[in-house]
């Protein structure tokens, strides 16, 4: 009962600490049980509609031709297939919708069985797939977020039999293929339109162009423990199936690719809720200390009434226990509903819902844990209460608060308030450095942030990560030679310099029998490497970090590249970067590809001096070569697309926001106590002539240079460690040397945005100066 | 004739308590006057801690007037008030509160520097004056917790004087010292109403009662006796206290 007594004045009288840990639980139970919750659905999500659509745990796409008889029962018979089926596709090279356009193959089928359609608000599915009509097509949600079109509008597709128009009857979830992330894409059309379509490109197919295609699905015999990719090398060693393929996909690739974002920006908010946590560590650590300094008078005379340590300390862990349980209940009420929001921020990079369900078993564990390691702070901490003697505390016989300090900051008249703030820090440093290491910590998550935003929305950074920036764009429809390519040039020089120009195609090659995304440039140079150098010669090939770690590959090992239907040797002669295919990818020149048969460029790309003129170049080059080319403008528009863009801001919103939030939080918790610490000297302050106002101004100027020192710190572990954290979470997306570009706002802006909170909040906090009378000083006497 | 400093007009201070009211000052008129060591005793609970604060502002009164140069100080706003105490009002605490981060000297040049008549040197010199005055120029650069009461106290007299106050409030300025410390500091204090200082001081300690010019009695919240005093020499101190103490027996002390 005295326990009971006890713990309910300690609430009653630090009502304000109580709240705020309170608080910060619930923000990082909330935020740990989103991250978690999301992360798990948007994978069963899509687990669950594959599994509905029957889709294979491979899938390979092969020109009809070349998938013989032969070839096909090889696959079925193989002792690791369970069975195999194929359906027929038509593919298009260039997809149209408004002033959007991907260059991707995307396959055509007829509707399929087992798939299912969004409503009219993309809020929920509906079983029924309306049969199509002729000139109606269902695009999967990853076409609409590439070519920003929706229900009712109109999409342009190119294949070698001619460019079609569709009307957009609806959204359907594609599990597969269906992410904005996928640049392949399958499409549904009415079976009139197929078979019209497909005698069209029947008619045009010559030896290298042709659009008949045979999507093959592969189902994995039950009991087969090979993960998907291994799977994949195996069944292609020993049918080929893959090295026939013009590309192939596997469930696990498509689930990593589909969740690359969400991946991504969850992995991020979980280092930052696991920060959190320590931030809120760190923030009980100096409630507890200070509140055992403020009631060291109280904890001697409860001793001295005959109070055992264990029963004080018991009450104080109770009582901290209560705040953390009380908030991490709220905060896992709160993220119910959220949870679902969240998912649905991905929605349109992934192309269905996440579903709003809640990863009961992973959330308990890390609320275990979470517990576990309060408590073990708190039990830690209030141990300091054994040593309480009973007489010194009742005589008074507790340390100053303050320390002589060897930084003697001088008292000056001019900046007399600023001055005074500075001594106060400097003598009593330990008090400030909990709030230091926090500003520090939550600056290095925004910098780290906005350093990410800025890659996505840079030229320069995306090209030193492996991507080509280019204004005009050119996918071509029939081989070009280099004559073409130099009266192409020539065309485009008439309205602007060409900065950069590229020649190159992309198709999958099987690299030491793994099939790995090849791209094949005319002039590799354009190219950077970032170890050794780009392939120069006909026998070199680079490889990207990713690729070597996977193969166990490095520099000057000789590896074999099979083409379609020739293999060779060649030599990796560098490491470079490249976002494609998430960074499995290797490089090699033009000269070297047609060593196993691969003559094609299928796509060219301008960089022009003169951004602007970039639409009058491609409307000359579609003039002048429409036969053999389709050209494009992409200048203005944005480096990536808008759906990654908002889901990297929806990130760094959220991280200022908590950090926001959480400086609050801090200044509340801190300056209450200090400001409790320091009644006294505020007494005084007061007596010898200072006003309220210049007294809350001397306690905001005090947070602010702690907040500021506690940037700079925070800066300096942005430039250490920002490029490894995010090199780290970027892996997924095939960057390994993220290119950090510091311009003055990465870091002015989260300094000043910490900064003036944590000064606005101590200032309003301190408001309560207006309240301390002189009479205190009398009280005390 | 002497000069009034300071008045209080039928001044009043209730504190509510338990649902009452408790009267600590009840209608006290009372005229302060320049270059005066007033020093005001009476027992414990008899509010004059609690006059001295009311008087200088520190805490506001229920009821009545305090004119300070013909301005009601009662009605002051904050800023004002913070102006009087940095420029004409000095104080002086039994528990002396000097801001335990800073030097004595610092402690001494802060209220200093509020008061803008001053350059920074200026009051930097008269800082240096006074610690030689009260002699613990040697301590300037030690903090609070490194000396001793007594010398505490002679820095919270140097630092309430520092921007020559027109009046000093002196809060039971000996009552936490030593018997050595409480005369060093009654002798300063004696020495600056001596040179002109206006003091207001309150005590029980007979002692310090010695050194005024004029004593007030204080019980109930009203003041009840007053003995006004020539100036202190130490050679008449012993008929001095008798005749202190005579008042102080009368007063039912």
């Amino acid at each position: 009962m005295e326990i009971f007594t006890l713990l309910k004045a300690n609430i009653r009288g630090k009502k304000g600490s109580f709240i705020s840990i309170v608080f910060l639980m619930m923000i990082i139970s909330m935020s740990l049980a989103i991250v978690l919750s999301v992360k798990e659905n948007c994978r069963n999500s899509q687990k669950a509609m594959l599994d509905e659509t029957n889709t294979g745990d491979m899938a390979a796409f092969i020109k009809t031709k070349r998938l013989s008889d032969a070839l096909f029962q090889s696959v079925e018979n193989n002792s690791l297939v369970e069975k195999a089926e194929n359906y027929a596709a038509i593919v298009s090279d260039q997809a149209e919708s408004g002033e959007n356009s991907d260059g991707n193959s995307w396959y055509l089928t007829k509707c399929r069985s087992g798939y299912q359609m969004y409503n009219e608000d993309l809020t929920a599915y509906k079983k029924q797939m309306p049969p199509l009509k002729k000139g109606e097509i269902y695009i999967p949600q990853g076409v609409s977020t590439r070519l920003e079109c929706e229900k009712g509008d109109k999409v342009k597709l190119s294949t070698i039999g001619g460019k079609y128009e569709f009307k957009i009857k609806g959204v359907f979830i594609e599990p597969l293929l269906g992410s904005s992330t996928i640049g392949w894409k399958q499409l549904f059309i009415s079976d009139e339109d197929f078979e019209e379509i497909y005698l069209a490109c029947k008619e045009k197919e010559t030896e290298d162009m042709c659009a008949d295609f045979q999507i093959v699905q592969i189902y994995k015999k039950a009991g087969c423990t090979l993960s998907d990719s291994r799977f994949r090398r195996e069944l292609n060693l020993a049918t080929g199936i893959t090295d026939q393929s013009s590309g192939s996909i596997t469930r696990e690739l498509s689930m990593h690719y589909t969740n690359i974002y969400s991946d991504i920006i969850m992995s991020v908010l979980m280092v930052f809720g696991i920060f959190l946590f320590v931030i809120v560590l760190i923030v009980m650590g100096h409630s507890v200390s200070t509140g055992m300094e403020m009631e060291y008078v109280n904890l001697g005379i409860l001793k001295s009434q005959g109070f055992t340590k264990n029963k004080i300390r018991m009450v104080w862990e109770l009582q901290y226990f209560l705040a953390i349980f009380t908030g991490t209940a709220a905060g896992l009420i709160i993220a119910v509903p959220l949870i679902q929001k969240m998912g649905n921020i991905f929605q349109p990079l992934m192309g269905f819902l996440a579903g709003g369900d809640i990863s009961f078993l992973k959330i308990a564990l890390a609320v275990l844990l979470i517990w576990l390691v309060s408590g073990l702070v708190i039990f830690l901490i209030t141990k300091k209460m054994d040593k309480i003697s009973p007489v010194r505390a009742i005589s008074g016989g507790h340390g100053d608060i303050y320390f002589d300090s060897r930084i003697k900051a001088p008292v000056c008249q001019r900046g007399l308030l600023g001055s005074l703030a500075l001594r106060q820090l400097t003598s009593c440093k330990r008090r400030y450095i909990g709030t230091m290491v926090i500003v520090s910590i939550l600056v290095f998550f925004m910098m780290t942030v906005t350093i990410l935003g800025n890659v996505v929305n840079s030229k320069s950074a995306v090209e030193a990560m492996g991507a080509i920036y280019t204004e005009c764009d050119v996918s071509f429809k029939k081989i070009p030679d280099d004559k073409t390519f130099e009266a192409m040039e020539k065309v485009v020089k008439k309205y602007s310099p060409i900065e950069k120009s590229y020649y190159m195609t992309g198709l999958y090659c099987s690299l030491n029998g793994e099939e790995i995304h090849c791209q094949v440039y005319r002039d590799p140079e354009v190219m950077a490497a970032t170890k050794g150098r780009v392939p120069l010669y006909d026998n070199e090939i680079a490889i990207t970090e990713l690729i070597g770690e996977e193969l166990s590959l490095k520099i000057g090992d000789e590896v074999t590249v099979a083409g379609i239907d020739k293999k060779e040797k060649y030599v990796i002669s560098g490491i470079f970067q490249s976002m494609n295919d998430t960074g499995m990818t290797f490089m090699i020149s033009l000269d070297g590809a047609k060593r196993i048969g691969i003559h094609e460029i299928a796509f060219a790309g301008y960089s022009l001096t003169i951004p602007e003129k970039a639409k009058e170049a491609a409307k000359a080059l579609n003039s002048s070569f429409g036969d053999i080319l389709e050209a494009e403008s992409s200048a203005g528009n944005d480096i990536m697309e808008d759906s990654y863009v908002t889901a990297i801001n929806a990130m760094k919103g959220i991280i200022f926001g908590f950090s926001i939030l959480f400086a609050l939080v801090v200044v509340v918790m801190i300056c209450s106590k200090i400001f409790l610490q320091e009644k006294i000297d505020i007494g005084i302050y007061k007596a010898v002539g200072f006003n309220a106002l210049q007294l809350r101004l001397q306690f905001a100027i005090r947070f602010f240079m702690v907040s500021l020192a506690g940037s700079i710190v925070g800066a300096v572990l942005s430039l250490l460690f920002s490029g490894k954290m995010l090199n780290s979470v970027l892996r997924v997306v095939g960057i390994t040397n993220i290119s950090v570009q510091y311009t003055l706002p990465t870091v002015i802006v989260p300094a000043a945005v910490i900064s003036v909170c944590f000064f606005l909040f101590a200032f309003l906090v301190s408001g309560k100066v207006r309240c301390v009378e002189v009479r205190e000083l009398i009280m005390m006497e | 004739m002497k000069q009034v400093i300071l008045s209080a007009n039928g001044l009043c201070k209730s504190f509510a308590h338990n649902g009452g009211q408790i009267h600590v000052l009840s209608h006290i008129d009372l005229e302060l006057y320049e270059g005066d060591f007033t020093v005001v005793m009476g027992a414990s609970g008899s509010g004059k801690s609690t006059l001295l604060y009311t008087l200088s502002g520190m805490d506001r009164a229920t009821a009545g007037q305090v004119l300070y140069s013909g301005e009601n100080i009662v009605d002051a706003k904050e800023k004002r008030l913070a102006s009087l105490r940095h420029s004409d009002f000095g104080f002086i605490f039994q528990q002396m509160h000097l801001v335990s981060n800073l030097s004595l000297f610092e402690n001494i040049i802060v209220p200093g520097y509020l008061n803008k008549e001053k350059t920074a040197f200026q009051v930097r010199e008269r800082a240096e004056e006074l610690l030689g005055q009260m002699g613990i120029a040697h301590l300037k650069a030690h903090l609070p917790s490194q000396v001793s009461g007594g010398e505490q106290q002679r820095c919270a007299i140097a630092r309430a004087v520092i921007h020559n106050p027109k009046l000093l409030f002196a809060d039971e300025p000996t009552g936490a010292l030593n018997k050595r410390s409480t005369m060093e500091v009654l002798d300063l204090l004696t020495g600056l109403n001596q040179s002109g200082q206006s003091i207001l001081m309150v005590t029980h300690d007979i002692r310090a009662a010695l050194r005024a010019t004029r004593l007030l009695y204080l019980e109930d919240g009203k003041v009840v006796g007053e003995l006004p005093l020539p100036e202190y020499s130490p050679e008449e101190e012993k008929s001095r206290e008798a005749q202190v103490n005579a008042w102080l027996s009368a007063m039912e002390w």
